[in-house]
């Protein structure tokens, strides 16, 4: 399949999709277009990175703390009582 | 034994006919439910803000979810299922005292504001090379990039303060997206809202939250 010049996403454009493509969120197309400006544009493949780590960093932080044991209790408890 | 294999043909069966024991279906509530916990809990006092009428609200979704066990279907995310029916729960409660959404408009500072820039134009010449003035000045950067250090040094209090800090609809949905990993699709049924609205609010709850870490990383002078 051919690219067309037109076709091809400017930084700006790339980074207006940044969020929808690290979500996942993106259709086939767009996704596509996004990688090739990655393949060809450092600066945006060092950005997307950064917030790739960033968004990591809070599901690992904030996340998975686990459940606080007297809530394990209570919510072991719940369980019983329906 | 041949009672034992009776038994195990007879599960067999009720597989085949789609059925489970009552057991079995407790037991698998109770695992799903178990493995949803910290999800669950997370959104309770999210919506109702204080640990009081969180119980309450957990107790009532796993009643709730429990009876409609029956529908839910196997191979689907049990979790954005019972975040569904927590927030209905809770929508319903509270119809009565209804409220007005609260979104805080972002400033001009706000708008736009990458954390990222910031960390690339303030500490760094900006090429993955960091300025040390007491070790001779510029330094080529050895493995990680400087901006992926400051990110590192966030602390899980930090994170979490900053979170709980931003305007509760933006919290919903950055709580459900980034820390709960729902889908947008997903996070938009649980909070009945267009796909549209959980879009455009995470990437702005991003954005307010970027900019609270930063002011973060600055007053611990990470930057
Ligand atoms: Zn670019």
């Amino acid at each position: 399949m051919k690219t067309h010049r037109m076709d091809r996403l400017t930084c700006r454009q790339a980074q207006e999709k940044l969020f929808d493509y690290l979500d996942r969120e993106i259709g086939e197309r767009d996704r596509q277009r996004v990688e090739e400006h990655l393949a060809m544009c450092e600066a945006c493949t060092r950005r997307f990175g950064f917030e790739r780590k960033l968004l990591d960093q809070i599901r690992e932080k904030a996340g998975r703390q686990g459940l606080p044991s007297d809530v394990k209790r209570r919510l072991a408890a719940m369980l019983r009582n329906i | 034994m041949r009672l034992n294999w009776l038994r195990s043909a007879k599960r067999w069966q009720d597989t085949l006919r789609g059925e489970t024991s009552p057991e079995d279906r407790r037991r698998n509530f109770e695992t799903e439910v178990l493995a949803a916990g910290e999800s669950l809990y997370r959104h309770a006092l999210r919506l109702t803000h204080n640990a009081d009428d969180a119980d309450d609200l957990l107790q009532d979704t796993l009643s709730r979810a429990y009876q409609n066990f029956d529908r839910f279907q196997t191979g689907t995310n049990f979790k954005a299922w019972i975040l569904r029916i927590m927030t209905n729960l809770f929508i319903n409660r509270r119809r009565q005292q209804a409220r007005e959404p609260v979104l805080e408009s972002l400033d001009a500072e706000e708008e736009g504001f990458s954390l990222y820039e910031r960390l690339l134009t303030e500490s760094f010449d900006g090429a993955g090379f960091e300025i040390r003035p007491h070790q001779g000045g510029v330094q080529p950067h050895q493995g990680k990039n400087p901006e992926d250090l400051v990110l590192e040094k966030l602390g899980e209090e930090a994170i979490k303060a900053a979170i709980n800090s931003l305007p509760e609809d933006y919290q919903l949905v950055v709580g459900l997206v980034d820390l709960d990993g729902l889908s947008y699709e997903e996070a938009s049924a649980v909070l009945k809202v267009p796909m549209g609205t959980v879009r455009s609010r995470l990437h702005r709850g991003r954005t307010i939250l970027q900019r609270k870490l930063y002011n973060y990383a600055k007053e611990m002078n990470y930057i």
